[in-house]
């Protein structure tokens, strides 16, 4: 029945997008792309193949939120890094290198530091402790309700403001390179989100992003290379004409004003790097892999893919500054240093047009809506997670409740979430949401990663330090970012900001810490006795996985 | 909570002190190379970045910051993989043993 009710959704959905391919050379103003819509449809048929395949063997829970664990290292190492890579990375970084130069780039290496993090101090101890939540990990010795409670809380916060952004994004992106109206965009997403992820789990989510990853970097190395091979693949070829037309000169090749103030630099690099670590789509990762050795080869296979596809992204931005930067058929009205086509997040896609044509432009308008989708459902069912697992199951049920119970409460969640992202996207789409990509990378270095590295790393964590310390890094990081110029004065119209900085993490984040310290070393209450007294067994699990060797099930206190 | 045998047994065993050790101080090491790093690359952008600004010869404009950035790329792809591979050589096999002895 499963099956027959997905084609059928299937069907309709493929209808309704050919539908719109026919339409949308009337919508005014905008040119439908057929390579694009052909190329898109191709994608959409091949994960809803995945989805078909994949809702076949999901039955257990494990299978729904984990894919049965079944998930090689090498094939999780691309999921992650597709999660990363999203289309803010694909056109949002391109284009701040075309506009800023080696500003841009240095996201780039802020969010691959991440990687090695999560990889050293992480990543073993996640999969050797957590099952399907990272509140998993935090509540292993802690009391379930209070502290899952306090991690979906933050969770559904960091996915939500997440999900906002990427549909905002999806919108404006489809709509240009499409040629379909802005709402018909966010909802064509928002119903292939929730198809994939209530029909697939986890199994298709990390499929869906495993085939969108390959497609990316593929097509993101074919346009670098393409526009590389314009300079006779010399950098400094390219390097000094691109000097030579920007308007900034020599200065696009060395760190520049974005990064001038040392404590907001210091403050966006924690909060990338920590943040990465602490988002929990990201996390959820480790948990799809059978073993920690697996865990181990997924972070660096994902450190790998964006390195490289780093580099591409590099070569793109400085290469567009040349090609695109002096064609005037770019341009807003043929003005050459006016207003880009479709606004500054295009320079990427007018490059592949530049170096590649219609074709190559059509699939790397393909690949960014794609891009788009698979992002959205690995956030979609990150947060279904959270409230089906950690507040139904856990909080409410108190483990009573049955896999299939868990699994109905979840897909249901997601519908949910997707309705949800859909009305804020379409609320959202005239607003200006660059504060939401720091919001929500400070949220999660400053609700997530504390709590979750002091529950496996520190004894004195008690279920009142885990709490206080998870609400405190959630409303200061939150608090902060309110009161920062991006949302009291650009979105509220304040004259002048009440917090000086732009990113929140360098105050939130050690906040978070001492908060959960405090709490931690004021508790003298007996449980939190006996919580201390768990860490060594919850230790020696994490050090060595034995339970799960030796089959025995997770112990849970 | 009850005492599990195999939990004691694992900690009792003579190589579990020398296994955890041994990751910790790997772990931690290649930790401190990375953010050590990144984090002296962050403050020469946020207080001097004029140092990056170096052309790499005199007769270009490529500057000092583009192989730097590439080498960062470069510099944490090799720790990870200097982590997994210490790992598997030296880990796995001990956890195992480990296991399997205290399990008997």
């Amino acid at each position: 029945m499963k099956g027959r009710l997905l084609q059928s959704v299937g069907a309709l959905i493929l209808a309704a997008v050919t539908g719109l391919a026919f339409a949308a050379p009337e919508s005014k103003g905008q040119t439908a792309n057929i390579p694009a819509i052909a190329m898109f449809l191709l994608f959409v048929g091949i994960t809803l193949g995945i989805t078909y395949w994949a809702a076949k063997r999901t039955k257990t829970a494990s299978d729904y939120y984990a894919a049965g664990g079944g998930i090689t290292g090498t094939q999780n190492g691309f999921a992650i890094a597709g999660d990363l890579l999203s289309a803010a990375t694909l056109l949002g970084i391109s284009s701040l290198i075309y506009a800023k130069g080696y500003d841009g780039f240095l996201y780039c290496l802020c969010l691959i530091v991440a990687f090695p993090m999560i990889l050293f101090i992480m990543a073993e101890r996640l999969r050797n402790l957590g099952r399907y939540t990272f509140a998993d990990v935090t509540s292993f010795r802690l009391s379930q309700r209070p502290v899952r409670t306090t991690a979906a809380i933050s969770s559904l916060t960091v996915v939500i403001f997440y999900l906002i952004a990427q549909m905002v994004g999806a919108g404006q992106v489809i709509k240009l390179l499409f040629g379909i109206e802005y709402w018909i965009a966010v909802v064509a997403v928002g119903v292939l989100m929730v198809i994939y992820v209530t029909f697939g789990g986890m199994l298709a989510t990390t499929w869906v992003q495993i085939v969108k990853a390959v497609l990316l970097i593929l097509g993101g190395t074919v346009v670098a290379l393409l526009a590389f091979s314009k300079f006779g693949f010399s950098f400094e070829t390219l390097a000094s004409k691109a000097v030579a037309v920007h308007k900034d000169g020599i200065k696009i090749l060395a760190p520049g004003v974005m990064f001038a103030d040392p404590v907001s630099a210091v403050s966006l690099a924690l909060g990338m790097v920590f943040g990465t670590a602490g988002l929990p789509h990201i996390l959820m990762r480790f948990f799809t892999v059978p073993n920690a050795v697996e865990s181990r080869k997924s972070a660096f296979v994902a450190t790998g893919l964006m390195g490289f596809f780093f580099l591409m992204i590099g070569l793109i931005g400085l290469s567009a500054v040349v090609l695109v930067g002096t064609d005037p058929q770019y341009f807003e009205g043929g003005t050459i240093g006016g207003k880009l086509l479709g606004g500054g997040n295009m320079p990427s896609m007018h490059l592949a047009h530049a170096v590649g044509g219609n074709l190559l432009l059509g699939f790397m308008a393909a690949v960014a809506f794609a891009t788009i989708l698979a992002v959205v459902s690995g956030l979609a069912l990150a947060g279904a997670s959270a409230i089906s697992h950690d507040i139904y199951a856990n909080a409410i049920k108190k483990g009573t409740a049955t896999e299939q119970e868990e699994i109905r409460v979840s897909k249901t969640a997601s519908l949910g979430l997707g309705i949800l992202a859909v009305v804020l996207g379409i609320m959202f789409e005239k607003h200006n949401l660059a504060f939401l990509s720091g919001l929500t990378l400070g949220i999660a270095a400053s609700a997530n990663f504390p709590v979750l590295i002091l529950s496996m790393y520190w004894k004195g964590l008690t279920t009142r330090g885990a709490v206080l310390g998870g609400l405190a890094g959630l409303i200061s990081a939150l608090a902060l970012v309110v009161c920062s110029k991006a949302v009291w004065v650009t979105v509220l119209g304040n004259p002048a900001p009440l917090f000086p900085y732009e990113q929140p993490a360098l105050f939130s984040m050690p906040l978070a810490f001492f908060i959960a310290w405090l709490a931690s070393v004021l508790d003298t209450s007996e449980s939190a006795a006996r919580e201390r007294a768990a860490f060594a067994e919850q230790d020696v699990l994490a050090e060595t996985g034995y339970h799960r060797k030796a089959g025995q099930p997770v112990a849970q206190h | 909570m009850s005492t599990d045998t195999t939990y004691g047994r694992i900690v009792n065993h003579p190589r579990y002190a020398e296994l955890v050790g041994r990751r910790k101080r790997l772990a931690w090491l290649l930790a401190g190379c990375t953010l050590g790093v990144f984090f002296s690359f962050v403050l020469i952008i946020a207080f001097s970045p004029s140092i990056l600004a170096t052309p790499v010869s005199a007769s270009g404009v490529t500057t000092i910051a583009v192989p730097i950035g590439v080498a960062m790329i470069a510099y944490f792809w090799i720790l990870t993989g200097i982590y997994v591979r210490r790992a598997s050589r030296d880990f796995d096999g001990l956890t195992d043993q480990i296991i399997r002895e205290a399990l008997k």
